[in-house]
């Protein structure tokens, strides 16, 4: 485990609350974008990054130390997704306000419509393969790094990641997205 | 059908991961397949355009959210971890149980002594007991008593607000939907109330600050919460509550929670 992390979860075992709360400001973030990328509805993935640090922090003395800190809190964030999923709640929201940045509109609207085409694109596969693109291509993580988190052995990473992209690479052709 | 083998050199070409000698080969089995060259371009494409997705940003309070709940967390573990010993530490303190239970044991002694005293007592019709006068045991509790029922319909919030007692108990039932940003403050002496603890009722976004005395939410949309404090005054109780939107006073309630013995 990273020597920091390490520190951070020591000290908040002493009871520094300050400790969990770099450690909120180290992965709120990413936690964030894996669910938002998993559900594509921000109140869900706001709730999701909440329901995640409070479990972590509630379980923080059951963490085992041999393994990572991020492999850990990613892995509750994709059971927390996946769970959300399952309760069916709404996928399919456009969340154009939400990309911060400095772009004229025209770039802005290009930008938002294929995000959205990718967003939507990446609902329609199955929550294995969702999994492996958010992780590979959203969070560019290692194929090792991914079978950390998701337990998994390294070659079913693989297996996982080549065929999700190849089931997105036929929606997105049939979106018009790929050009031949 | 495409062999796995090059698939597979294929996707390690899309992630740059491929081995010179790997690439080479995959170059050679290309140039004699048109079908593999065309995945390959489609599938650099599917990656590229994977990767051009830019991250989002969280909500502003969304931060805040986590560390009031952790706070809340805290507050409640420490909180529970105490009620046995302050229970039984404020039976003892306060001379009112004592006696109580002093009496009941006298009124059981008593019926014990006459019993034994006339024994023909066990003989008679049991329904005929008139001779039987005093008080056997005391209802030592209250109903929950809704003490103020406060509409709340402002031009940037509406819901209502209930204020309720039971026993030792407020509790304070928030039911707000803000049109934009509000922040519901509750003041009150910390030497006469005690926040036991928060329980949000349906699906709820707000944040909290608990501070000596001061009791801050922000309201970000719809939202049920339901506040309980513990009371640790026999006296009459003032708390005032106020609501704020941009930073500007849009109500204020000041309640009285009666005084009462019953705890």
């Amino acid at each position: 485990m990273e020597k920091k992390d390490w520190n951070l979860v020591q000290d908040c075992l002493n009871g520094d609350n300050k400790a969990f709360e770099s450690l909120v400001d180290k992965y709120q973030k990413v936690i964030f974008n894996i669910a938002y990328r998993m559900t594509k509805d921000k109140d869900e993935s706001a709730d999701i990054t909440q329901t995640v640090f409070i479990k972590a922090y509630e379980n923080l003395d059951k963490f085992n130390a041999s393994h990572k800190f991020f492999s850990w809190l990613y892995r509750i964030a994709i059971n927390e997704s996946i769970n959300q999923i399952k309760q069916g709640k709404k996928l399919d929201n456009l969340d154009h306000d939400y990309v911060s940045n400095e772009k004229s509109p025209e770039q802005v609207l290009n930008e938002n419509e294929k995000s959205n085409d990718i967003q939507s694109a990446l609902l329609k596969i199955d929550v294995n393969y969702r999994i492996v693109i958010v992780l590979k291509h959203f969070q560019d993580f290692s194929y090792k790094e991914i079978g950390e988190i998701l337990d998994i052995p390294e070659k079913t990473v693989r297996s996982r990641l080549f065929t999700a992209r190849q089931l997105l690479r036929d929606i997105l052709i049939k979106k018009g997205d790929i050009k031949k | 059908m495409m062999d796995n083998t090059y698939l597979q050199l294929i996707h390690k070409e899309v992630d740059g991961i491929i081995e010179p000698n790997e690439q080479a080969k995959l170059y050679e089995y290309l140039n004699e397949n048109p079908e593999a060259q065309i995945l390959l371009q489609d599938l650099k494409q599917t990656a590229n355009l994977l990767d051009s997705v830019e991250a989002v940003e969280p909500p502003q309070h969304l931060r805040h959210q986590i560390i009031q709940q952790v706070r809340v967390i805290n507050k409640y573990k420490s909180g529970k971890t105490t009620t046995v010993v302050s229970w039984i530490t404020g039976f003892f303190a306060v001379p009112g149980p004592k006696l109580a239970y002093a009496f009941a044991l006298g009124i059981v002694a008593g019926i014990f002594i006459y019993a034994l005293l006339f024994t023909g007592i066990a003989n008679k019709n049991p329904l005929n007991n008139g001779d039987l006068t005093g008080t056997i045991g005391l209802d030592n509790s209250e109903a929950l008593v809704e003490l103020k029922n406060i509409p709340v319909d402002l031009t940037d919030i509406n819901g209502n607000i209930r204020v309720k007692t039971l026993n030792d108990k407020i509790l304070i039932d928030l039911n707000l939907n803000p049109i934009r940003n509000a922040n519901i403050l509750i003041n009150y002496e910390p030497s006469d109330l005690d926040f036991f603890d928060l329980k949000p009722t349906e699906v709820s976004k707000s944040s909290i600050e608990i501070d000596n005395g001061t009791i801050n939410m922000t309201f970000y949309q719809k939202s049920s919460y339901l506040l309980v404090f513990q009371k640790l005054a026999r006296k009459t109780i003032p708390i005032k509550l106020s609501i704020l939107s941009d930073e500007q006073i849009q109500l204020i309630q000041n309640i009285t929670i009666p005084r009462s013995d019953l705890f």
